[in-house]
Order: structure tokens, then sequence, then C-alpha cells
């Protein structure tokens, strides 16, 4: 199910907020409208955490979360503290300070900015537990921005060619599908948060983009019951017996 | 009918109701007062009457008052219902019927005069009580009329012109407004008598069965009237820029459409539409195992996954995002081996785009440097690497200037296959429209190009159009053959209530239809539709025939009236009926008619690229015309140009003419820049082509006129010689345009190559040179000294030998000649840090070599890749004092201003400085002792305080007692109050701080100071 939700009258709610399948990070500073959306849809699973590093800036799954080299040491230790205790949490010299906007991933794989460090890589690989792929995402190098992952699927750039779809989503083993947030935005991470089972996009966001979302990210999918599928003909089979 | 009211029925009740019922039942309004006040008034005016002139009345009218008055009373009386009677029932006979009133009336004229006359004579009395009665009421109209609500509106002013209209007109016609309209509909029902009412109804009953007829005489008056107003558009169109030609003109249609093709921008590449839904079904992972930006396929999943982790598909994906093409592995190993990385590993990535972005910036300079080049034959010094990047920097600019165009033609592309217009081409290569509606259905687009091209030929022959435009009641349709309407009909219903702004039949369902008006509305609605499909059906038989059907009809209302009910008029699903394709006004027959004129004309727009040019504006302002023009102008090579100044300056040789040359070449980006309206600013530009430098031209008069005079025994300066003279060389250093880091490596690329030089030309000064260095690293005196000694006895050697053979022969290539300038030379060469013998020295802090250095010519001024030069990179004070003290000594020998060296240093000034240097310690300590005196002072102060502060109040009070007693020169401190004696070493008995010698004085002096306690 997507939900909108908007961050003080602004749409762009993937940076101020980082959803993985163990945690999920807002910014401080918002109203507790925000917060709230997000405590209500998840709190019973997972903690929503109130950090001082915006959405844009770090990087996560639900292994691990990297933090830019600007993240102070007092809010590091906040979201140590904060996390589970499962999650490593590993701030990271980058010149592309920006983790969020230049490398984007799910539990598994992570797509990252052709220019990004060697160094970053191995910690991405070692912090996350993830296979790092360097990719460009229909010509532009901002990976993070311009596709969202989950272990679900994945939304891509709407310039995105069909061949290029195609090899990503063979590279990184989810289904792929172009499409837009918040009435038409590109920047498809910005617009949206999402794990592998719920997604938080703006309010602008309209009822195709987020019937898009969710066929995409399998988020609405009423699978029928084994009992009425795969069950069905045993279970007739043994009331016949008696 | 529903809608007579309380009034209507009163003169029933009055019959049928009982008295006292009576007043309870009148509902005395405005109207029914002032009717009851005219009742009264005239009651009293014929009581009156009777009681003085009763009998003399009768008597006169069967005697005295002869027939002809009476008769005239009875036919004009007779003639007055029978207007009426018509103007209500039968409106197609009302002109013939006025017209015999008028005759009537002209033969009774006369004869009425003359009755007034006598009647106004005999009877003044009696006009005079009239007169007064009307007066009255009409006094009471007026209060009513103040007093109400909505003056003039509620209740209605009796002379009302809308009133009468009601009456006489019924149905709202072309003359009444729309605000009169809505004044009839509000004011009739509620206050107009029953009579009114019933007959308003029964009018409407007859037109809703013969309405043909009403109708078609509204239509035809105002056909008339636009008959005789001047046909519109045609004089505009013909002034306009873009030629038009009518459709229906079979001369300029066979004209304009000779050897039609559909325009190239009509082409659209079948678009490829994703279906989202499809697609979402099909959401899978898929399984393709290759790479697109690297070509590459991959045998199975581990692979691909390991060719996204190589340099070699990072490469690529940085080649794509250049816009380059990508690479193959081999080539990628090639260049790796060569170690061309600079641009893989992410570190160095800006500086790679800066110095791509630099490249391009300076294209056009290093354009011309290649074609200088090639024009001057000369051997090309550029390294490999250099002309490489040059190289590309070329293709990606021409791929960029092909990209550009490539996005402005799919641009036009999309514009122009969803424009309302088809755009053909012509024989004469001409660019020309005709409306798609013309052609097909929107729904029936062809996919061929063929079958348009067939369609539009079809266009021109089609010879019968319909144009059918309905909207807010309107309504209006004509049928044209070859430009001329044929048939064509007009009329309005009453459909849209005054200021509730739009039709409102989605009320009709509702509760609203109470209101008199909204029932109007209804009937008007049904009469218009039930109108419209007479129309239609009655010209069914030209609207078969008509090629097109073109029609006007938004929302879903009207599209109703002409699609709608049982047997709709029109076949919606038939592609002869298509919709017009902009907006139109009301439907009046002007409009249908300016709507045919726009839609049958075919516009011309010159050319192709004109029309590229202008298409994505509005077709019809050409401004963009005249701007290919000067762009190509400015796009002929500059290298051309240069070429050929240069070889103006070689034949001629006056500078002036060449100023003369480049003044067009500078003037064409202004005048471009004038041309275009809008500059973008965003857009990377050329650099622009600045005059010369004084300097330089200058420089190339004096080379040129050594040439000139070696010319000038040519009588004829101007003859068409290629004469290559190489100024790029010369030029190239003073070129503006290149980026200081290009000059650099040109300098350094020059420099190396004199080294080279250098290297071949002597190898006595190798051995010597490897030396050297190797001394200056180790710091070995007697090693330099001794290499140095051997050099400057050889250039004695040589110089000797030099005279000797300058005096024998002019023998010049001598291998082992050593002078000044080798050996100044082989000292001041770099390492790889940049470093100089010089630079080792002062760094080892070797004063002596520093010293030996210098003196055979190692130029303090080098600097190495640090910027340091020799000066700032001695380590300690000695070797920099050794470099002033050679400047104090050799103060001419080198240009001192950039090796950093502060100023000369000799052994005075040594000593001057020493001196100073103590002084100033001496200085130093003085202060430092001051300051510690202070420090001190401060300190005794600060703990006499502390003592202070430690003091009990009593204490400090005595303190500063004992320190007054002090001042005023007691020396003795301690007395007896009483008797004073000194008790300075006693201990004293006290009592409230008095102190005494014994008990006896304390006893005394308690005693006298009773009342202390």
């Amino acid at each position: 199910m997507a939900v909108r939700v908007q961050f003080e009258n602004n749409n762009e709610i993937g940076v101020f907020s980082k959803l993985t399948n163990s945690y999920c990070l807002v910014a401080i500073g918002g109203s507790e409208n925000f917060y709230s959306v997000f405590e209500a849809e998840l709190a019973e699973t997972i903690p929503v955490i109130h950090v001082a590093v915006g959405g844009c800036r770090i990087i996560g799954n639900k292994n691990g979360l990297l933090v830019p080299n600007t993240t102070t040491d007092t809010e590091l230790q906040h979201i140590r503290n904060s996390l589970p205790d499962n999650v490593k949490v590993q701030r990271v010299e980058e010149r592309l300070s920006a983790l969020g906007n230049v490398i984007a991933c799910n539990d598994y794989v992570a797509l990252v900015h052709p220019d990004l460090d060697k160094e970053t890589e191995e910690i991405l690989a070692d912090t996350l537990n993830v296979e790092v792929f360097r990719q460009t995402v229909a010509s532009n190098v901002l990976v993070g921005s311009y596709s969202i992952l989950s272990n679900q699927g994945g939304l891509v750039h709407p310039n995105m060619s069909i061949q290029e779809q195609d090899e990503l989503s063979s590279l990184l083993q989810v289904p792929l599908a172009t499409g837009t947030v918040n009435r038409g935005s590109n920047v498809i991470a910005a617009g949206m948060v999402v794990n592998d089972w719920a997604a938080f996009c703006g309010m602008d966001t309209t009822s195709t983009e987020i019937a898009r979302i969710e066929s995409v990210f399998k988020l609405n999918e009423a699978n029928p019951t084994p009992i009425t599928t795969s069950m069905r003909a045993p279970f007739i089979e043994s009331m016949s017996d008696l | 009918m529903g809608l007579t009211n309380g009034n209507g029925n009163l003169a029933e009740d009055i019959q049928k109701e009982k008295p006292t019922r009576f007043w309870t039942k009148i509902h005395l309004n405005e109207w029914t007062f002032s009717l009851s006040l005219l009742v009264l008034s005239l009651f009293i005016v014929i009581g009156k009457l009777y009681a003085n002139y009763g009998k003399c009345l009768l008597w006169k009218i069967s005697d005295q008052y002869s027939l002809p008055s009476i008769t005239t009373f009875a036919q004009v009386y007779d003639t007055i219902p029978n207007i009426s009677v018509l103007s209500k029932f039968g409106v197609k006979q009302l002109p013939a019927d006025s017209e015999k009133f008028l005759k009537t009336s002209h033969q009774y004229a006369e004869a009425a005069s003359n009755m007034l006359v006598t009647f106004y004579e005999r009877y003044n009395w009696l006009m005079k009580a009239t007169m007064s009665g009307l007066m009255i009421t009409s006094f009471s109209w007026f209060i009513l009329y103040k007093d109400s609500s909505i003056p003039g509106v509620n209740p209605p002013f009796p002379f009302s012109p809308s009133r009468q209209r009601m009456v006489i007109h019924r149905g709202c016609n072309r003359s009444t407004t729309r605000k009169n309209c809505a004044d009839n509909e509000k004011r009739s029902v509620p206050y107009l008598a029953s009579r009114d009412n019933s007959s308003t109804f029964l009018v409407h009953a007859i037109v809703l069965h013969r309405p043909s007829s009403s109708v078609r005489l509204l239509v035809n008056s105002q056909i008339m009237a636009n008959e005789t107003e001047p046909l519109c558009q045609q004089g505009v169109d013909t002034k306009e820029d873009h030629q038009t030609y009518k459709i229906h003109n079979p001369d300029d249609f066979d004209r304009i459409t000779k050897g039609i093709k559909v325009a190239r921008c009509m082409q659209l590449p079948s678009p490829y539409v994703p279906d989202s839904e499809q697609e979402l079904c099909q959401l899978v992972v898929s399984d393709s195992l290759c790479c697109s930006h690297c070509n590459a396929e991959f045998e199975d999943k581990p692979q691909q996954r390991l060719h996204y982790k190589l340099d070699w598909h990072r490469y690529n994906l940085k080649q794509n995002l250049n816009g380059l093409k990508s690479i193959t592995e081999d080539s990628f190993n090639r260049i790796v081996g060569e170690g061309d990385m600079s641009s893989l590993s992410g570190s160095e990535a800006e500086s790679e785009n800066e110095d791509d972005a630099g490249t391009s910036e300076t294209r056009t300079s290093s354009n011309e440097q290649t074609k200088n080049e090639s024009a001057s034959k000369s051997g090309s010094n550029k390294s490999r690497k250099t002309s490489e990047r040059r190289g590309r920097a070329i293709e990606s600019d021409i791929s960029d200037t092909d990209c550009e165009e490539v996005s402005k033609e799919r641009k036009l592309q999309v514009v122009a296959s969803r424009h309302t217009k088809v755009f053909f081409e012509n024989d004469d290569g001409n660019i020309f429209s005709i409306y798609r509606c013309l052609l097909h259905h929107k729904k029936d687009i062809p996919e061929k190009d063929s079958e348009m091209i067939s369609q539009a030929l079809d266009s021109g022959k089609m010879s019968k159009w319909t144009v059918i435009m309905v909207g807010g009641g309107h309504f209006a349709a004509a049928v044209f053959q070859n430009g001329e309407p044929i048939v064509h009909k007009t009329f309005h219903s009453y459909t849209v209530r005054a200021k509730q702004g739009f039709a409102q039949n989605s009320r009709t369902n509702a509760n609203h239809a109470k209101s008199a008006g909204a029932s109007l509305r209804r009937y008007n609605e049904a009469s218009l539709i039930q109108h419209v499909q007479e129309i239609l059906e009655s010209w069914s038989m030209h609207i078969n025939n008509s090629a097109a059907v073109l029609y006007r009809a938004v929302g879903p209302h009207n599209r109703m009236v002409l699609f709608g009910g049982k047997n709709p008029p029109l076949d919606k699903n038939n592609f002869r009926i298509r919709p017009l394709p902009f907006p139109t006004r009301r439907a009046t027959f002007r409009e249908v008619k300016r709507v045919y004129d726009i839609v049958s004309t075919m516009e011309i727009y010159g050319s192709a690229a004109d029309f590229t040019d202008c298409f994505p504006n509005s077709p019809r302002q050409p401004i963009r015309k005249k701007v290919s023009k000067p762009e190509i102008m400015s796009e002929i090579p500059e290298g051309d140009v240069a070429a050929e100044c240069n070889s103006n300056i070689g034949s001629i040789g006056s500078p002036q003419e060449n100023d003369k040359f480049k003044t067009p070449a500078q003037s064409t980006p202004e005048k471009q820049h004038r041309n275009s309206r809008h500059i973008d600013r965003a857009k990377p530009r050329k650099s622009p082509n600045r005059p010369l430098p004084d300097i330089i031209v200058r420089l190339a008069q004096s080379s040129s006129e050594s040439e000139m005079d070696a010319q000038l025994p040519l009588d004829i300066p101007l003859i068409e010689q290629i004469v290559e003279v190489n100024f790029s060389e010369n030029l190239q250093a003073f070129q503006d345009t290149v980026p200081r880091y290009m000059k650099n490596k040109k300098a350094n690329r020059q420099k190396k190559k004199v080294k080279k030089d250098a290297q071949i030309i002597n190898e006595a000064l190798l051995d010597a040179r490897t030396k050297l260095w190797t001394a200056c690293k180790q710091g070995d005196n007697d090693l330099l000294s001794s290499v140095i000694d051997g050099l400057l006895s050889k250039i004695k050697e040589c110089e000797e030998e030099q005279n000797k053979k300058d005096i024998a022969v002019n023998d010049t290539s001598n291998d082992t000649s050593v002078n000044t300038d080798d050996v100044t030379k082989l000292v001041n060469d770099t390492n790889e840090d940049g470093n100089t013998m010089l630079h080792l020295a002062a760094l080892g802090g070797h004063c002596e070599q520093v010293w030996l250095l210098l003196e055979i010519g190692s130029d303090p001024c080098n600097k190495n890749k640090k910027l340091q030069t020799p000066y700032a990179a001695a380590n300690d004070k000695k070797t920099r004092n050794t470099f002033r003290r050679f400047m104090e000594v050799n103060p001419d020998k080198f240009n001192y201003q950039k090796s950093q060296i502060p100023g000369p240093l000799s052994d005075e000034i040594e000593q001057a400085e020493i001196e100073k240097k103590r002084q100033q310690r001496k200085l130093k300590r003085f202060k430092e002792k001051i300051k510690r005196k202070e420090f001190e002072i401060k300190k005794q102060e600060e703990n006499e305080k502390q003592r202070f502060l430690n003091l009990s109040d009593k204490e400090k009070r005595a303190l500063i007692a004992q320190n007054r007693m002090l001042s005023e020169g007691y020396t003795v401190i301690s007395r007896c109050f009483q008797c004073a004696i000194d008790m300075t070493n006693k201990e004293p008995f006290e009592y409230n701080a008095n102190r005494f010698c014994s008990m006896p004085c304390l006893k005394e002096h308690r005693l006298h100071n009773k009342f202390v306690i």
C-alpha cells in the first residue's frame, strides 16, 4: 500500500526520510503529521527513528547504514543507539557525500555512481552486504536519485530505454519499470521511499502513479492464499475420503 | 396550464366564495391595489358624469352625435383586437395585416381628428375628470414603483417596453436582448393577468406545433441582414505574409498541389507507445545477457556481473555520458597499457572534463591552427595525444550540432504531426498546409502518404461542404458550394438563463422545475432540438451530397442536439462528419462564413528550411526567415579567413588591408546578434573574433616591411599569388584566445626540444652533466669545483680554437666545441621535480656549491615544480645569505627580480644587522625587566589585598584607625582610654572596644558613660 505524505508542504519526502526493511529514519524538524503517517504504517514492525541527517545523504538497507563524513559524532551515536543491534553503521569519507543520490540499493544489490571511490565501494559491499555495480540510469550518473529499488522491484527514470531496463533488471534480478512520482517528477528517489511491504510518496503523486508504484513494488498483491490454490485439491481429496 | 396563479382565478373566486371570505381571499398586492384605485377613480368620474349629464347624454347619443364618430370608434375598435389577435396567432400574416391597417388608418385619420376636436370642446370636463383619475392612478403607481424592491421590475412598470413585447411578440426573437428575455421571464408569470398567461402559452403551443414557419421567418430576415455585409476575412488574408489560397479555387489548387508530397515534418516514425497495463502485467526479471554501453554479450550471469565491475565498463559509461563512442575491450586494454588512464580514476574525472571543456572552448582557434598548419605544410610538432584530443573535441562538436538538428526536427515532427493542419510539399519546394479536417476524420488518419496525398487532391474537388454550429441556444448552419453559401439558417432559442451562464439541462431532473423561467428554458431546449432536426432533415439532400460536414458543438448538450434523440439528424460514426479543429465565436451566419473561409484556406509557408525555422513559433510570424543567412556567413571557417589574411600580408604587405579584410568577419557576429531576437545565454558560444593587439599588428608591419622592400620592384603588387608565410609560429604566443595551460604546454614542448638538441650536440658535456648532478646531490665540493674548472678550461680552449678557425676556415660544425651558452644551459637543466642543480645545492645547504653554480651561470630565477626558486628552497640561513652575498658581488649577472632574493648582503650590512639585532635584544631585555618589576609590584599589592580581606571587620577598623594615627604622626599606638597611659606592651582591659590600662580606669569610664549599657 503506497501512502501519500508531505514533509512541511514539501513533496520530496525521499529527501527527508529513509525506509528499509529493518528501520525507518525520518528527518527532525517536521510536523507531527509527517511522523505520524510513518509511525502509523510502520511502528508495529520497525523502529521509526528521528535523526538529523536527511534521506538523500545516507544510504542503507536492512543490514547496515552508511552516513557521510559530515555526520557529527553525536548524530552518529544517536543513530547507533536507536537502530537495531544487527544494523551496522559506518561513516564514509567520500567525495560524493550525498550518498543517497549516488547509490541505489536493496538488500542484495547496489547501483552506484561510476565515479564513486573504490574504498567506498568496498565499505558499501561490507556494510550493506550488497553486490555493487557501477551503472548509469538513463544517461544520468545520479543513480540514487533517478531509481529506487526494493527486493520486489524497481522504479527507474522514465527516459530509460527498454533495452537498458532489460539489462539492468537481469543484472539486479528484480523486475524494473519506468515511472514517475509527484505528478510527473523524474526524481523518483526524492519523491518516494519504499521497502518490501510499504511505500510512501509525495502528496502530489497521482493515483496512476500510485497504481504503478504498487504494481511494481508488489505492494497490493492480494494473493490468493495457498488454501484456495495449491492446497485445495488435497483438501477436497481428503474430505471425499471421509 | 399549471401556471395560472391566484390572480388568474380571482374572478371565479369572487363569484363562488362568500363575501366574508372575500377579503381573506384577496391577496392585496401592489398591482391589485393600483387596479382597484383606478376602478375607484373611474367609478367616481362615471358617477359624477351620470349625476350631472345623465339625461342629456342619453338623449344626445341617440340624436346629436352623428354616426361617423360612432362608426369610427366601432371600426377602430374592430381593427385593434384584430391586430392584437393577428399578432398573437398568425405571425406569418402580420405584414399583410399591418398594411391593411395602415390604409384604413389613413382614411380615418382626418375624421378622427375632427371628431377629437369637437369631442374635446364639448367634453373637456370629462377629460379633466379622466385625467385626474389617471393621475391619481399613476401617482399611486409611482409611489408603488419607488417603494418596490426592484424598481421597474417588481412590480413591472405598466408602460415597460418589454412588457409590451411580451404581449405582442411572445418568444424571444433576434431583436430581444438577452437581458430583456430575462426580464420577461421574471416578470411575466407572477404579475400578468390570467388572459396574458393563457395567451402566452397558447402561442407557445402553436409554435410548438408549427415551428418551421415562425422560425423560418426570423431566419430569413437575418440572412438578408447578413448578406448585405461585406465578405469578411478575404481582404485580410491577402495582406498577410504567408500566401493564402482558397481550396475551392481550382486554378490555385492545381498550381499549388503540383507534385504534391507529404512534408518531411509530417512523417512521424511510428512512435513506440508503451501500453502501461500490458507492460505491468509483464513485469518480470529479464534474462538479457548483454551490456548496451559496451556492446558486449555474456555467456552467463556471473560473467555479466563481473563485467559491470570492470573498469572497461566504467570507461564506456563515461564515454557514453560524454556523448562519445564506446570502445572495445581490446582498445581499452591498449589504452590502459599506454597509461592514458586519466579518466578512469574517479578523483581525476573532473580534471579530464575540464580539459575537454577547455579544448572545446578553444576549438575555433585550434581549427584555425590546424588549417594554418596544413596550409603552410610546416612539420607538426604537436604530440599525438593533443591532436587526438582535439580531434575528439571536433568530433563531439559535430555530433552536438547533429544532435541539435535532430532534436529540432523531432520536435517539429511531434508538433506538426499533431497539428490541425497537414503540411505538404509541392514541386516548387514550398510547404503548404491544408486543414486536417478536410482530408480525413481524426479517427481515420491514413498511414500511407499516398493516401494522404490522394485525400488532399480530393479535397480540392470537394465542391459542397456543410458547416453547422450549435452553442448556447444559437444555431447556425450553411451549405457551401464552391465558396458560396447555397442554403443557410440561423436562429436562437432561449436555453441559457440570464446570469446563470450556462445551459442548465443538468437541472432538468432536479427539483428546480417549479420556476417559470426553467419551464421556458426547458420548452426552448426541446424546441431547439426539434428545429435543428427539422432543418437538417429538410437539408438532408444537401448534407448527403456534401463531401464534409464540419460541426462545432461543445459539450454534451450541444452534441445531443446534433447527434442525440431517437432519429439523430447526423450520424456520429460517419467519417464525413468532422468537428472543427478550432474554437469559434457565437453561432451566427457571419461566423459560419468566417469558419468556412478559414478552413478552406491553403497557406504557403515557403521552402522547407524556412518552414523549419519558423514553425515552432506561430506560422503567421515570419520573423525568423532571415536568421539563417548570417549564420551561414559566420560559419565560414575562420581558418580560411586567417589564411587569406596571411596571403594578403604576404603579397600586399599592408596591415591596413589586413584590417579591412577582417572587418566583415568581425561584424558578422554582431549582425547575427542584432538579427536574432533571442540570445540563448546558456549555450556555449564561439569565442569572439577580436582584433589582434596593437603590438602584433606592429610586429606584422615590421616583418612585412622588409618583404615589401624586396617586392617593391614589382610594378603590380596586387598579383594573386600564394605566398606561404608562416605567421602562426610567431603569433601563437600572442593568441589571446589560447588558455594559459596550453601556452605552458607549448613552452614546455619547446624547452624539451632544445634540451634534446643540446644533448645531441655535445657528448663531452654529457659527462660533465652527470658529474655535476651527482656532485650537487652528494654535496661534493671538490668534484663540483673540479668539473667546473674542467669546463671553464675547455671553454677557453674552445674559444681559442674558434678564433683560430675563424681565421682559417668558416667551419662551424664542431661537435666537440664547448661554449659558455652550452654550459649555462647545462647548469640550468632541470630534473624530474623541476629542480636545477642550484636547487639541489641550496636544499643540501652547500654554500660553496651554490656560489660556484651561480658563478658559472645557474640562474637563481628558475623555479621547480613547487614554484620555489633556489633561494626559497634553501633550508638554512647560511645558504640564503650566500645568495644574497652573491647578489652583492655580482649585481648585474642575473635579473634577480624573480629570484625572490630580498636584497644584496655585504659584510657591513651583516655587521649592521647584527648590531641592530643586538640593540633590539637589549631593548627587549630591558622591557622585560620593567615588566617583571611591574608584575612583582602588582603581586605584592595582590597579597596585601588578600591579607586585608582575611581580616575581620573589627581588625579592619583598627587598621584604619592605626593608619590614621600613624599618618598624623603618632608613634605610640595604644593608650588607655581613660588616663592615656601608654600601654603598648600591656594586655588591655576592655569593654565595648574601649581599652583601659587597669580595672579602675575602666570602672571610672563606665561610671562616666552609664548610658552605654
